[in-house]
């Protein structure tokens, strides 16, 4: 006690029962009952503690406040499924969307036709390659068509040429002459078909020279 | 653990099990101490409401991460003393507090349990509820939120203490001088 009253904190513990002590606690109550501005104090605490526990009697004046806060609740709980599921279903209508521009033929054609593109580039460049090889081995070219390139080339640079056509369809015969309006018979023209480059290069049989003592060349057809 | 406790950890366990609906309890259960606790902080009563409503939200959003090492009345209340403490803080330069008494625009009213028989004995008890809710909302910060954890929620020191996180002597202190505070402004009005 400070002087002859009681301290405030001494009354609000009082109020709260948190005085353990019953010694002191029955001699803070004796000095309340004895004392006219301790008692009027502790009154008016106990009046305030009243008024405040009163308070806590009101209730909320919204009564459909739970069923409101359940529809947010579940609004919510929406929106966050709708927001976790949004990259897959973006993915999903990416993949959608790219299958059926791919289908409508609005993308991948380019694609197709640069395909296209490369394949006659390189049958392009394989026949300017066989041209080459041909040129190389002094045969002479008669006819380039879409099939084939047609030439004509001495028996003896036939076999080196043959060679250097690597694994290519090759269709040839023995002709007498060079020229190329002489008839040939491609009826009975003998077809080789992709030979592996090793084995043209060095296990292929050469032909033999002995066709007939006229046959001085061979007229061959290099196909695509 | 009490009663009351256990029925709600059945409820959590519940929700927690996908019972969404189940958490309606515990709305019904907290929403007089919510809104009064929030109306004393914010005292506007639209905002009251949204700020009630969200803070339920919140705590079925956080409802996983309640580790139930303390109560669950104790872990809400957390909630909702720090939902308001950062909604004072955010709004603090735009509050201005009313030095009249009279009665705001914004006041709702309140709602007594209808025990009085005396009509006159209500209207008396209304007007004095409504000058204690007034002196409530002009004590300073740390003294009014402990004010209304203790002598309107009921809380104890300990729990006080927790959902302050703050010492026990320091919750006795702070209880103490708001008493005293408000039993002067009391005093002052003529009311008690």
């Amino acid at each position: 006690m400070s002087g002859d009253h009681i301290p405030f904190h001494k009354m609000s513990d009082l109020c709260d029962n948190e005085i353990r002590a019953c010694e002191e606690r029955d001699s803070l109550m004796e000095h309340i009952q004895s004392c006219p501005e301790c008692a009027l104090e502790f009154r008016r605490l106990g009046k305030t503690l009243d008024l405040c526990r009163e308070l806590s009697c009101i209730s909320c004046p919204e009564h459909d406040l739970p069923a409101r806060t359940m529809r947010s609740i579940r609004s919510a709980r929406k929106k966050k499924l709708l927001l976790k599921s949004m990259p897959a279903m973006a993915a999903s209508l990416l993949i959608i969307a790219g299958v059926s521009l791919f289908n409508a033929g609005i993308i991948g054609v380019h694609d197709r036709a640069t395909v296209a593109d490369d394949s006659s580039r390189k049958s392009f460049s394989d026949s300017e390659r066989v041209i080459e090889i041909i040129r190389d081995h002094s045969a002479a070219i008669s006819q380039v068509t879409d099939e084939y390139v047609e030439g004509t080339v001495p028996l003896s640079s036939f076999n080196n040429l043959r060679k250097h056509l690597g694994s290519r369809r090759v269709a040839y015969l023995l002709v007498e002459e060079s020229d190329p309006d002489s008839g040939a018979q491609w009826g009975n023209a003998i077809e080789e078909v992709g030979l592996d480059d090793g084995q043209s290069a060095g296990n292929r049989e050469p032909i033999p020279g002995g066709h007939g003592a006229a046959a001085q060349y061979v007229r061959f057809r290099v196909f695509r | 653990m009490s009663n009351s406790d256990s029925e709600d950890i059945q409820v959590i366990d519940k929700v927690l099990a996908g019972d969404i609906e189940a958490f309606s309890v515990i709305i019904d259960k907290y929403r007089d101490k919510t809104f009064n606790y929030v109306y004393s902080q914010v005292k506007d009563y639209d905002e009251t409401l949204d700020i009630t409503q969200e803070i339920f939200i919140m705590t079925m959003e956080a409802l996983a991460s309640f580790r139930r090492e303390s109560k669950f009345s104790t872990w809400f209340y957390s909630i909702m003393v720090n939902y308001c403490k950062n909604y004072r803080k955010k709004n603090s330069r735009y509050n201005v507090i009313s030095i009249n008494s009279s009665r705001g625009d914004d006041e709702y009213d309140l709602q007594l349990p209808d025990e009085r028989e005396n009509p006159e004995e209500e209207v008396i008890m209304n007007e004095s509820l409504r000058i204690v809710k007034e002196e409530i909302g002009m004590l300073p910060d740390d003294y009014r939120e402990i004010l209304l954890l203790r002598d309107i929620q009921g809380l104890s020191y300990n729990e006080i203490a927790e959902i302050l996180d703050i010492s026990l002597s320091n919750v006795k202190v702070r209880i103490h001088r708001g008493r005293e505070f408000l039993k002067n402004r009391l005093t002052a009005r003529g009311l008690i």
